[in-house]
């Protein structure tokens, strides 16, 4: 074995900034939704993993290894801390990082409202759907849930994911910032 | 012996299937296949072996049903992605360890979408909420995974980063890795300096000074350059250095000097290159001096009159 390299900063940072924002997000939901403790906890451990879930999967269908610049971009900034190439080229990475953190805040919040919809649609068992002994007839509701899901959106919920993950991006953010400076 | 006739005892009741129907069938049916499949060759070793490996896993993930151990789905699923991306095909082994966790997961869950009679249903309104955050956080830790094989793809494609210090990073870390790694890039350094030997081994001194005169001297290094260049082994960090010629800090036309810049990943921003100065000298046994002696000689032994004993590393030492 030449070396072994190990991604384990990226571990216990994931960890610490998902429990965090779990943690906020989770408040956030109970204030604002009216759930209870446990529920909005249960919700936001799912709307997180699940959004960092499709995070990890945007940046692993980045074309990294057809873009040599982008390659180099991404060793430089996950070896070293810096960014590859002349200060022209880099201070168009800074532009291009910032722009995609605005993006990306935005997709979150889609994904985590989303997410949260198709969550209550799968775990909502109401009474008439308990009393439904058919279990054909209660799949159907429930396609029928998670179709109205996708379709439908209630802005109370679109407010309390904003304000959630707002919060949570900027504790992330900060804290981020502060590991930056203190190195 | 008493011993070891006790163990096998052990063994023997532990192992003997007290029905049919049962795990220890399973194991030891796998155990023949695996016997069968090593007496059998070649295609039919293998579909042997097969069997040997389903067998091995309704085994394992019947015990565990049995003990009810926690762990089981991902013991099973350890072993299935064993049996696909290890037995069946040998070059996929990345995609199993990614794919495990969830894999795991998902066979963890899949209990719940069945009712007692083995009927497909919607798990229950309780379970559905623990089995998304379980197949949720087994879907990060696969994601963990992918990254660790990608950082370890980059290595391998440009291993000079490997030389350089990590301090810095915030995503990964080095663990136990007591050898100093040297840039990849000294062996550039090697073949121009067995490419100039190459080149030199047949001339006499006089030849070689003529070789070095000033206006042609450029291009003959350029094509030195330019051959070891050919010689490299191939890898995505070629690219990356840049070859140069350097004048000799004092102004000798018997010593010349090579420089190769490190234009990828660093982690200070100073440049990083090594620079190799090689000295030409007559050598004692095949210089003009001793020109009969030379050709009784030529056929036994090359001249030698490169002598590279001078390298710089600059930049890596941080």
């Amino acid at each position: 074995m030449p070396s072994l390299i190990l991604p384990l900063p990226t571990i216990l940072v994931q960890s610490v900034l998902l429990l965090l924002a779990i943690a906020l997000e989770g408040f956030v939901l109970h204030k604002q939704l009216n759930l209870t403790r446990k529920t909005s906890i249960e919700y936001s451990i799912s709307i997180n993993l699940y959004s960092t879930f499709i995070g990890w999967l945007v940046f692993f269908l980045l074309p990294i290894s057809e873009n040599n610049f982008l390659e180099l971009n991404f060793i430089s900034f996950i070896y070293f801390n810096n960014f590859h190439g002349s200060p022209g080229e880099v201070w168009s990475v800074y532009q291009t990082i910032f722009l995609s953190c605005v993006i990306f805040f935005f997709l979150i919040c889609l994904i985590e409202l989303k997410l949260l919809d198709l969550l209550e649609a799968l775990i909502q068992t109401s009474e008439e759907h308990e009393s439904d002994p058919e279990a054909t007839g209660r799949s159907v509701i429930l396609k029928k849930r998670i179709t109205v899901a996708f379709l439908k959106t209630e802005p109370s919920k679109v407010s309390a994911i904003i304000i959630a993950n707002g919060l949570s991006y900027t504790l992330v953010l900060a804290i981020l910032f502060i590991l930056q400076i203190t190195e | 012996m008493k011993n070891f006739t006790n163990i096998w005892l052990i063994i023997e009741k532990r192992m003997r299937p007290p029905c049919a129907y049962c795990w220890q069938t399973m194991i030891l049916l796998s155990l023949f296949s695996a016997f069968m499949s090593w007496l059998a060759t070649n295609a039919v070793s293998q579909f042997i072996s097969s069997w040997g490996w389903i067998f091995l896993i309704i085994g394992v993930s019947w015990i565990a049903k049995e003990n009810s151990w926690s762990f089981g789905p991902w013991l099973t699923g350890g072993l299935i992605c064993l049996f696909i991306f290890w037995d069946l095909t040998d070059n996929l082994e990345e995609v199993g360890w990614v794919i495990w966790p969830t894999l795991s997961a998902m066979l963890a869950s899949s209990a719940a979408f069945f009712d007692q009679k083995f009927n497909f249903r919607p798990p229950p309104g309780a379970d559905r909420q623990k089995i998304v955050i379980l197949i949720g956080s087994q879907l990060i830790i696969s994601c963990w995974l992918q990254f660790f094989f990608l950082t370890q793809g980059w290595v391998e494609n440009y291993p000079t980063i490997l030389a350089d210090s990590f301090q810095r990073s915030a995503f990964v870390t080095r663990v136990n890795f007591p050898v100093k790694t040297l840039p990849r890039g000294l062996i550039i350094l090697d073949l121009i300096e067995a490419e100039l030997n190459k080149r030199l081994q047949n001339k006499s001194w006089t030849e070689v000074q003529e070789w070095l005169r000033e206006p042609g001297k450029k291009e003959q290094l350029d094509a030195v350059i330019e051959e070891a260049r050919k010689n490299l082994p191939p890898s995505p960090e070629n690219k990356l250095w840049q070859i140069q010629q350097k004048q000799p800090p004092f102004q000798s036309e018997e010593s010349v000097v090579f420089r190769i810049v490190w234009e990828g990943p660093r982690s200070g921003s100073e440049r990083y290159y090594i620079e190799r100065t090689c000295q030409l000298s007559p050598d004692p046994l095949n210089s003009d001096i001793t020109e009969e002696i030379t050709e009784e000689l030529t056929e036994t032994r090359e001249a030698k009159y490169v002598n590279c004993d001078q390298t710089i590393i600059k930049g890596w030492d941080s």
